[in-house]
């Protein structure tokens, strides 16, 4: 859900800058710099990266001598830069990997020749290219001067299967010289092959997403009718790219979680799943110090992560017939050189986009890098100058918040994290702050306890011997014997002798329509203190977003719902209690979260996340509660045996659904009979123009 | 302790920590500041690689001689000036037009040779030796493309006019025809085709005219140069004989787009200026279009070669009829159609042809400099200041979403404002222009347009006037920033159903205003544009207010960039209407106040602007585009003072700056007192740092950096602007003064003297 909401908060963005143009003060480049903060909200950025021109055909062979086809790079699929920063584009039209320097100087042509449908190259340390190539259903490896070295075919074991196709498609090889290989429909996952291209099993495979629907069907379903189901299959990885601890990343389109997935050596996911991923990445790349850079092959995004896979920025776009530098027609691939330049490859443009960092990008990665090896404090200079570029930036005010967490200062770290809005960091400030209180204040509490104590002993005693304050006290049982105060009251009554409670509310008078409207009222007030005051670390809802309006509704419209359903029912169902009696009932039966959301709420405001099971218990136990009253005015007021209370509840709630089904249907109705009416309308009045 | 006294003391405790969370939350936020100074980041490596690309300047390499065409025999000149003369075929209409003082010959069709040999199909065959291309409707609402020769053209009549020749044509297969004229003023040549001349009587109705596309055109690289195209600051298309194929031309609606009438999913790019030209062989030949009649709907069209044919063209597309999709339902359904009446206006466009040192695009910015000043009486110059002058543009106050509506966060105070103004004089700047955003009740975007009162959490009207008094008092002009385009539907000040922008389908036109970065809260806020009529009423009875309180100026934004047609039937407007009607709002409001600043204003408006905020100061960087120059710039300086846009969202600040240098252009800064982080969930959220305390350092190391270049130049013209190397540039101004700025990573030598490295140097002037 938030990512899809995410994903239109993107789409909005780039349709905004078609439409704005360069109103808003950025720079000229045709795309914006954005990321989410830790609670997922969307953030401007100053530009990261900026396009500082093409590499394609014509810079590389210039304009003599060679003919069209030779001269442009015809649908290449794949790039690769290696440690001295030499492109290696897989030219895949023209069948040749070409070579060059990352300034678009010509260097060599590769395999031309040799190779049919180059789609997938890797240079190892020693220079070594390995090429997969779909059309020679092959593994060629080039040595350092570009002589074919060693061809990689089919792997004979039994293992692989003698009808298994091996259709290369991506190629990396890791620091021991395995070889990984995507081939084109092997959904085990990626192919590990010795560095003498014999079969050592698969690795990393994706598992088949969660589907509703088979999980029925596997329930109801005989084996006989499942065998007849076509077998859901695991997406197969689409790039994948090996870092210097050797570290193998794939991505993989199509699936919303775990997009790009980070496998160690027994292939086990080191990315969490927090960050937004794009669902159609088409290449994935890292850096020298483990920043993750995707490009989305429809959308023309490029997102940078850091290496434990917070993302960092997202910018780009498509290019959709404006052809501005900076955006991208089908991006095939991705890659960086060693000081910092981004380099993307466009497929049907044939061409590679080259873009610089920006000296805030600068400044972010130098952070970064400190703060994620863990040098809090030395990070804290660069995060500081970052936030006086961008002072949003969250990522920035976690990392000066650890800083100050390491040095001790816990107030000025935990006002870091709570604007960041992480809640780990938040919740480890707090008890440190918590802490601290706590031993500073200590000896008042007791001392305020024990004079509370003595104070109530005295004054009891003096009450009881002299009469103290005897007025107060008369009063005060005066005014609980009011009718509407004794109504109000009669909530607490609920909550220690709930049957007593419903007969005494039915038939004794003890609450009137007045009454349980007036706690109505005050259970939504405690709905909205709960909302406003629960701690960010156990609500899920930002305080500013929450309309007032809205949350009436949502109280409202169910309770009401539940009100009128039950009573129809039980009308049906011989049951005795009267409208009026349901809705006193029903109102009453929430008397533990009037009573207690209040103290809850602020009790929340005291917790770490290590308490979090105090809050959730708490929380819990309350709408127990709150249940358990209910069933219990179903029984008392209709006078109804067990089993006829749970087929009443259970036919209170179809009630429901069948209501909300009508609303439905009606709301969608006069929607289609105004959009008729409309349309009528417009014809009429255009045709008779 | 008794078991009922827990409860009050657990309350107690909760209300204490509550108290505490409260403080952290609100109290004070301090950051360390850094102490760094600004400084460059240098890649040694880099070499030219990134100052190739389109978003800087080549060196000019020296064109050799050029070839130069035949007139062709026995015809006469139909028309000749001390400068020109004027060769028309009688049958094609083919134009050949002979420069005089160089002697080079321009030519409206390409030569046989490579009209034979470029592989053409047969309709662009005929297209690039036509005269003019059309475009029509047909009778299925289809748009069809067509020339002078598919369309069976010919010229029945030729007829001399006033310094020249009429000639009536007719053409065939749309039983239609209209009149080119030809007439000759001084070193320019003027082609109309005036609108009575339109004739229509079968059922195709014509869309477009494209006049003389291939004058001026080149094959391939056979002769060097550029496409000049006025796309935001200005870019070139350099003639190559080698480069990637493009999809698309260029295309540029002049004064951009039009919410009423185009299609919303079309790019066309911004406009200011409705100029086009054509260099062959840089400072030898060069010619400059400037679409004069009916430039309010035309477009500027560029051809590189590749891009169906193998030249480089450039030409004005005017529209006679706007076709659109006429909605029937609300999901979609409808139907393509256009405009039955053609839209009533004349078609002109001037040639000026400029021959050696004018002959780039620097001479063409000179050129339309004179022209304005001729035609337009813009014709101005600035008053210098002492020192160079700072825009601090100050966010009062914003709407936020709150639990029960929404409420204001107070940004800056009027008490605030004045603070910061008096901390910026003793840092040594004083000769601000401070634009006071947000002023208005409810803050920034609680509404559009901006309406009184002021906002009471900034001090209120009375606080307001007194620090413009205070101001004042300093010499430091106080604009208060308005906007007569927008209307959001919350707005008391028009009516939205009668005096919102209809579009051509006579629908309102309506679009969510914050579709981006902004809350789920903001993002049904539709936005609506005011009839230009109704704007006017609204701009004087403001600025009688603003006079009211003895404000001075105005600051204002969209209402100078923005240009639309009105399709409401009871108050229509049409672009060049719209136009006139923000001329004279922008007069009503200078009459009532004195002082009108205007933020990227299309050149209709520059006489009007007495400051000029938010200039481009960069190309669209198209693909096709090889250069990014600074054209409206050179036609600006020295005339109009120009800033360019707010400095907080620079990524490279280094390179920002060198780009303002170069470009002439003062720095801006969007200022708040407190700090930014209390924007957080208002719209503004793309300003990234505002907060003054944060600001203080950069804004004076800014100003003392641009101050030593830009304080001498304020009234002087550019000249002349040299590209000596990659990345290394050159500009002259009229006083002597001469500005090199050097993006590279290394160090340049100027002549014996260095330009260090992302640094620049001031030659002459009183400094050196």
């Amino acid at each position: 859900m938030v990512k899809m909401l995410r994903l239109k908060r993107i789409i909005g963005l780039t349709f905004a800058l078609l439409l704005l143009g360069s109103t808003a003060a950025f720079a000229d480049v045709p795309y914006r710099t954005f990321s989410f903060d830790e609670t997922g909200k969307l953030f401007m950025m100053q530009d990261a990266y900026l396009p500082i021109g093409t590499i394609d055909g014509y810079t590389l062979f210039g304009d003599g001598g060679a003919n069209e086809r030779e001269s442009t790079f015809s649908n290449p699929e794949d790039m690769f830069i290696d440690g001295d920063d030499f492109i290696y584009v897989a030219d895949t039209g023209n069948g040749r990997v070409v070579v060059s320097d990352s300034w678009g100087n010509y260097v060599r042509t590769v395999g031309e020749g040799t190779l049919s449908r180059p789609s997938g190259l890797f240079v190892t340390d020693n220079k070594e290219l390995y090429v997969a190539d779909y059309g020679k259903q092959s593994i060629f490896v080039f040595d350092r001067d570009g002589k074919l070295k060693t061809t990689i075919g089919k792997p004979k074991s039994l293992l692989f299967g003698k009808n298994t196709p091996f259709k290369p498609k991506k190629v990396i090889v890791d620091k021991r010289g395995s070889v990984y290989m995507i081939g084109e429909g092997l959904v085990q996952g990626l192919v590990r092959l010795s560095p003498e291209g014999e079969f050592l099993g698969y690795f990393g495979g994706n598992r088949a997403g969660f589907d509703l629907t088979r999980s029925l069907q596997r329930i109801f379903y005989t084996d006989a009718q499942m065998s007849k189901l076509t077998r859901k299959l695991p997406l197969s990885p689409t790039n994948l790219a090996v870092d210097a601890e050797g570290l193998v990343y794939t991505t993989t389109v199509g699936v919303n979680d775990e997009a790009i997935k980070k496998l160690n050596v027994a292939g086990k996911n080191l990315l969490g799943n927090d960050a937004f991923m794009s669902n159609q990445i088409a290449d994935v790349t890292v850096d020298r110090m483990g920043n993750i850079f995707t490009v989305d092959g429809v959308r023309g995004w490029i997102f940078e992560y850091n290496k434990d896979g917070n993302l960092l920025f997202i910018f780009g776009g498509t290019d959709e017939g404006n052809q501005r530098l900076g955006l991208l027609r089908t991006p095939a691939g991705i890659a960086t050189s060693s000081d910092g330049r981004l380099f993307v490859l466009d497929g049907e443009r044939g061409n590679i986009q080259v873009f610089k960092p920006t000296e805030f990008a600068g400044l972010v990665h130098k952070a970064i890098s400190l703060y994620l090896d863990g040098k809090y404090v030395q990070s804290r200079q660069p995060w500081a100058e970052v936030l006086k570029l961008n002072s949003l930036f969250s990522l920035a005010h976690t990392g000066i918040g650890l800083a100050y967490y390491k040095e001790g200062q816990y107030d000025e770290a935990f006002a870091e994290f709570e604007f960041s809005g992480n809640k780990k960091e938040y919740s480890n400030a707090y008890w440190e702050i918590r802490r601290q209180w706590i031993m500073k204040h200590a000896p008042d509490i007791v001392v305020i306890a024990a004079a509370a104590v003595v104070a109530w002993v005295v004054l009891r005693w003096a009450y009881r011997r002299f009469g103290f304050g005897r007025q107060v006290v008369e009063q005060w049982k005066r005014f609980v014997r009011l009718r509407l105060v004794a109504q109000l009251l009669h909530v607490f009554r609920m909550l220690r002798h709930p049957i007593d409670g419903y007969y005494e509310l039915e038939q004794g008078g003890k609450a009137s329509v007045l009454s349980a409207t007036i706690l109505l009222v005050l259970m939504f007030g405690v709905r909205l203190f709960e909302l406003y005051a629960t701690s960010f670390l156990f609500s899920g809802v930002d305080p500013k977003k929450i309309s007032v309006s809205t949350e009436l509704l949502k109280v409202l419209i169910p309770l009401f719902a539940w009100i009128v359903s039950n009573y129809l029912v039980s009308v049906i169902n011989d049951g005795e209690g009267r409208f009026k009696d349901i809705y006193k009932g029903t109102i009453y039966a929430l008397s533990p979260y009037i009573m207690f959301g209040v103290p809850l709420a602020l009790l929340s405001r005291t917790l770490t996340l290590m308490e979090s099971v105090v809050y959730d218990y708490a929380y819990n136990f309350i709408l127990i509660w709150c249940a358990l009253l209910l069933f219990l005015m179903v029984k008392e007021l209709h006078g109804y045996e067990m089993k006829e209370t749970f087929k009443n509840i259970a036919l209170t709630i179809v009630g429901m659904l069948i209501m909300a089904l009508i609303a439905f249907i009606l709301f969608g109705l006069s929607n289609q009979v105004w959009e008729f009416v409309y349309s009528l309308f417009q014809e009429v009045k255009l045709r008779a123009r | 302790m008794p078991a009922k006294s827990k409860p009050v003391v657990l309350i107690a405790l909760t209300a204490a920590l509550g108290i505490s969370l409260f403080q952290f939350a609100y109290g004070d936020n301090e950051k360390v500041l850094p102490a760094e100074p600004e400084t460059a980041m240098l890649d040694e490596q880099e070499g030219t690689f990134p100052y190739r690309s389109n978003n800087y300047t080549m060196p000019e390499a020296a064109a050799g001689t050029l070839p130069v065409r035949p007139v062709p025999g026995g015809e006469r000149p139909v028309a000749e000036s001390e400068r020109l003369a004027v060769y028309v075929s009688k049958s094609t209409l083919e134009l050949t037009i002979v420069d005089k003082k160089s002697g080079y010959v321009w030519a409206s069709t390409p030569s046989e040779k490579d009209v034979a040999e470029g592989q053409l199909n047969e309709e662009w065959k005929t297209a690039v030796v036509s005269p003019l291309l059309l475009q029509y409707y047909d009778e299925n609402s289809m748009l069809v493309n067509g020339n002078y020769y598919t369309l069976g053209g010919k010229v029945e009549a030729a007829e001399p006019i006033t310094g020249g020749t009429r000639f009536k044509l007719a053409f065939d297969q749309l039983q239609a025809g209209l009149a080119v004229e030809l007439k000759l003023d001084g070193d320019s040549l003027v082609v109309t085709i005036p609108q009575q001349s339109i004739w229509e009587k079968g059922t195709a109705k014509l869309a477009t005219l494209t006049p003389y596309p291939f004058l001026g055109s080149v094959h391939k690289a056979d002769i060097p140069g550029y496409l000049f195209i006025p796309d935001r600051s200005g870019a070139l298309i350099r003639f190559s004989k080698a480069h990637s194929r493009f999809d698309e031309p260029y295309v540029g609606k002049i004064y951009g787009f039009d919410y009423a009438t185009d299609n919303m999913e079309r790019y066309v790019g911004e406009t200011a200026v409705p100029v086009f030209g054509i260099v062959h062989g840089v400072q030898k030949n060069g010619m400059m279009g400037i679409v004069e009649n009916g430039k309010f709907n035309a477009e500027i069209t560029a051809y590189p070669s590749g891009l169906s044919t193998n030249f480089y063209w450039i030409a004005s597309k005017f529209y006679v009829r706007y076709g659109y999709f006429q909605p029937t339902s609300k999901n979609l359904g409808g139907f393509n159609t256009f405009q039955q009446e053609p839209i009533a206006e004349d078609r002109s466009l001037r040639y000026t042809f400029l021959s050696g040192e004018d002959a780039d695009y620097v001479g063409m910015a000179k050129t339309y400099r004179g022209y304005l000043a001729r035609h337009s009486g813009f014709a101005r110059k600035t008053k210098p200041l002492p020192e160079m002058p700072l825009q601090i543009e100050m966010y009062g106050a914003e709407t936020e979403p709150g639990m029960f509506g929404r409420s204001t966060v107070a940004m800056t105070s009027f008490d605030q404002a004045r603070d910061i103004v008096d901390r910026l004089a003793k840092q040594g700047v004083k000769q601000l222009q401070v634009v006071y955003r947000g002023w208005n009740k409810g803050g920034l975007h609680a509404t559009k347009p901006a309406d009184f009162p002021v906002e009471s959490k900034l001090g209120g009207e009375r606080k307001l006037q007194q620090l413009n008094e205070y101001l004042t008092g300093q010499g430091v002009p106080l604009y208060l920033y308005d906007d007569f385009t927008h209307a959001f539907e919350n707005t008391d000040l028009i009516s939205l159903r009668t005096e919102a922008v209809r579009g051509i389908n006579n629908e309102v036109v309506k679009w969510g205003f914050f579709g981006w970065a902004a809350d789920d809260y903001f993002y049904d806020v539709l936005t609506h544009y005011i009839n230009p009529g109704k704007a006017r009423e609204i701009a004087e009875d403001h600025a009688d207010r603003f006079r009211e309180i003895g404000i001075g100026r105005m600051a204002l934004d969209m209402t100078g960039r923005t240009l639309f047609s009105d399709y409401n039937a009871d108050h229509p407007y049409t672009r060049d209407q719209s136009a006139a009607e923000y001329g004279k709002l922008a007069e009503g409001v200078k009459g009532r106040l004195g002082g009108l600043a205007l933020y990227a204003p299309n050149d209709y408006m520059w006489r009007y602007a007495d400051t000029i905020f938010h200039i481009p100061m960069g190309s669209s960087q198209y693909m096709y585009a090889t250069d990014t120059v600074p054209f409206l710039q050179i036609v600006l300086h020295g005339a109009v003072p120009y800033f360019a846009p707010m400095s907080n969202t620079n990524s490279s600040p280094r390179e920002d700056m060198l780009r303002m240098v170069e470009f002439g252009a003062y720095p801006s800064f969007a200022i708040t007192a407190e700090p930014y982080w209390k924007l957080k969930n208002t719209p503004s959220t793309d300003l990234l740092n505002t907060q003054y305390d944060e600001l203080e350092q950069t804004v004076t190391r800014r100003y003392a950096a641009m101050n030593e270049a830009l304080k001498q130049v304020q009234d002087a013209t550019i000249e002349a602007r040299t590209v000596l190397d990659y990345g290394v540039v050159s500009v002259k101004y009229s006083n002597g003064v001469e500005v090199v700025v050097n993006y590279t990573s290394r160090s340049y030598d100027y002549g014996g003297i260095q330009v260090k490295a992302k640094d620049f140097a001031v030659i002459g002037g009183a400094t050196s």
